[in-house]
């Protein structure tokens, strides 16, 4: 243990720092009182420092359907616009349909890029909940 | 030099190390730890103190296997120097298999942080019950159970899925307050795909059916999803340092002595278009000290936002509508998430800080014939019974049932506030209108126009805060960048507040 005087703002803290790889050194040789071993670190790119996981970008909850290939409405409302076409692609998280539910404007996000294969909704129509917008070309 | 007493020290190694290396190194290539390598990420150096290293079976049918520890790790250690208590199931020892010892020592750990008051984590990792015990590894997860209970709202319990969790073994967890699972190495489910396959036929991968990412944005059982182990211990320490040790504390404030200036942002921050969304997780992180927040359950129902923060060194629950996403709508899954959230709050004396702007209750077959009525009674319910300060921040839309079930004056909050472009109402001015001009509208020779007329009127009078005001229904109309500053004065006046109920076993609410 060390003993070290700190001042924050004029204020004087005495704080006792413990050394841990010296420290540790002492404790060897005796397994008690418990015995962890040291766990070993996975390979991952390390950056984030803070650990609190990511908050995704608002969307809906995943598509009703449960096909990893098509959008389904989270919510019933109507059609103001279609940003996707047949054939072309889509990006992820860019908008793919704008609704008009619970009267404001709700953009509905590509989940993933990839190729839109079929777009099953136009401009003014009603939707329901859980019905399917769009398909991707289902990738291999 | 010569140690006497070898005989003990190579029989404690032998237990120390569980099922042995090979098995420990097959964890590893799964990209899942041993117990112990948990329990050492959990807890700070040199602090920890096993219980019931020399535990084991005693199953006629196994007679002469060796279960070291039989199966789990338990003890105590600090974990930023606050104790905690543990238990990590030792997937390497029999699969991590529940027999009635292995339960025993959950129980008297669960038993111990009761008395102690101090909090509980559960690493899961087992393969289930362990069938040569039969009835007495049954027995053994009912006393986890029973005893889950007995500590619900006395300590905080975190569960950490770090392998497989199938069958009666989810419902230790389930009854916890906490869940966090590892992505792809972690599973949850009652029944498995192949028995799902036997009995309806459906065939589905064990990921698809109970990976973290099932469990966390379609189920809504699990409140986080880390991407390895180390993160979700991480998870844990964040979580924990949000907890007070048990429900007799208040959670750790901090000392915070900055100013708090005024946020200019946030008088930019809600749209003039009111068909227009924002993030209100902008809202949040502006409010809360050092933009650190702990959003609990992000992926599951994302339009209500729940989760920790601290103000001024307090901390506070936050839950809030998220106009960004379904219009910021209240259903089944988001009361039930909120409701719970508050619940959590309530319990471990944090104050709960409530952003409103909510278009109102999702209407559709769906819901109601779901039990819209029953779920979001459940909001109801839980923000009249909590009795731990209550502070309510109008942002905009406040209309109906909605407006109530986010905890209006009259729901049990002690303060509310209002920001000039809140609209509180019956319901939104188009719907109103047509309810209220219904016959004036059929008769109209330009109904559109008279509609533009009417909407504009209903908007001067009853879409503004000052009538809600007027009536003593806000106690301040205030300009949004001055909320930290005067929420943090309110929670201030209100630390010390007493709310006398009548005395009962529990409240009935609506499950």
């Amino acid at each position: 243990m060390k003993k070290l005087r700190i001042t924050v703002n004029n204020m004087v803290y005495d704080v006792s720092v413990q050394v841990l790889e010296d420290d540790e050194q002492v404790m060897s040789g005796t397994a008690y009182p418990g015995s962890l071993p040291v766990p070993p670190t996975p390979a991952r790119p390390s950056q984030a420092p803070t650990p609190a996981p990511a908050s995704p970008a608002p969307g809906p909850s995943r598509p009703a359907t449960g096909d990893a290939n098509a959008i389904a409405s989270p919510i019933a409302g109507t059609v103001q616009k279609v940003y996707v076409e047949v054939g072309k692609r889509v990006e992820a998280k860019s908008p793919a349909f704008l609704l008009d539910a619970m009267k404001m404007d709700t953009y509905i996000y590509a989940p993933r890029g990839g190729e839109v294969a079929e777009v099953l909704v136009g401009t003014g129509e009603a939707v329901q909940v859980g019905q399917v917008l769009m398909r991707y070309r289902p990738e291999d | 030099m010569q140690r006497r007493f070898p005989d003990l020290d190579a029989k404690r190694a032998r237990l120390q190390a569980g099922g042995g290396q090979e098995r420990i190194d097959k964890q590893h290539q799964q990209g899942k730890l041993s117990a112990r390598e948990r329990l050492a990420l959990l807890y700070d150096p040199n602090s920890f103190i096993e219980f019931g290293l020399w535990a084991t079976h005693r199953c006629a049918e196994l007679a002469g296997k060796e279960f070291p520890g039989d199966g789990v790790v338990t003890g105590k250690g600090e974990v930023h120097g606050r104790p905690v208590f543990a238990f990590a199931q030792d997937f390497t020892v029999g699969g991590g298999a529940v027999g009635d010892r292995h339960a025993q020592k959950i129980v008297e750990c669960l038993w111990a942080a009761l008395k102690m008051g101090t909090p509980v984590v559960g690493f899961n990792d087992s393969g289930g019950a362990r069938i040569q015990e039969g009835v007495e590894a049954l027995s053994g997860y009912g006393k986890i159970f029973y005893h889950n209970v007995l500590l619900s709202g006395v300590v905080p319990q975190i569960s950490v899925i770090v392998g497989p969790c199938a069958g009666g073994a989810v419902y230790s967890p389930a009854l916890t307050d906490f869940i966090i699972m590892v992505d792809s190495t972690s599973h949850m489910f009652i029944a498995g795909p192949e028995v799902i396959r036997a009995a309806t036929g459906e065939i589905i991968s064990e990921e698809d059916l109970g990976g973290a990412n099932a469990q966390a944005a379609i189920a809504g059982n699990v409140h986080f999803v880390a991407r390895d182990e180390h993160e979700a211990v991480e998870v844990v320490k964040v979580l924990l340092s949000y907890l007070p040790q048990n429900n007799m504390e208040g959670p750790p404030d901090i000392p915070f002595e900055e100013p708090l200036p005024d946020d200019e942002a946030l008088d930019w921050i809600v749209p003039e278009d009111p068909r227009q969304a924002y993030d209100v997780r902008d809202v949040i992180t502006r409010l809360v000290d050092h933009t650190v927040f702990l959003e609990v359950q992000a992926v599951f129902a994302p339009n209500i936002v729940v989760g920790f923060g601290r103000m001024a060194g307090m901390v506070v629950g936050i839950v809030a509508n998220q106009p960004a996403v379904m219009a910021g709508v209240l259903d089944i899954n988001a009361a039930d998430k909120a409701a719970r959230f508050i619940r959590t709050c309530n319990v471990f004396n944090i104050p709960v800080v409530t952003l409103m702007d909510v278009p109102g209750f999702l209407p559709g077959v769906a819901q109601e014939h779901g039990g819209i009525i029953r779920h979001g009674a459940k909001m109801l319910f839980t923000y009249a019974s909590i009795t731990v300060p209550k502070v309510t921040v109008i942002l905009r839309k406040a209309y109906g049932g909605a407006y109530l079930a986010m905890c209006s004056k009259d729901m049990g909050a002690d303060s509310v506030l209002a920001w000039p472009t809140a609209e509180i109402a019956v319901m939104g001015p188009e719907g109103a209108v047509r309810v209220i001009y219904r016959k004036e509208l059929e008769k109209a020779s330009d109904p559109q126009a008279l509609l533009q007329e009417k909407i504009e009127e209903y908007r001067q009078t009853h879409a503004n805060p000052y009538r809600a005001a007027e009536a003593f229904y806000l106690d301040d109309v205030i300009r949004p960048s001055w909320t930290k500053r005067l929420v943090v004065e309110r929670l201030g006046v209100l630390r010390g507040k007493r709310d006398l109920r009548p005395q009962k076993k529990h409240g009935n609410i609506p499950l």
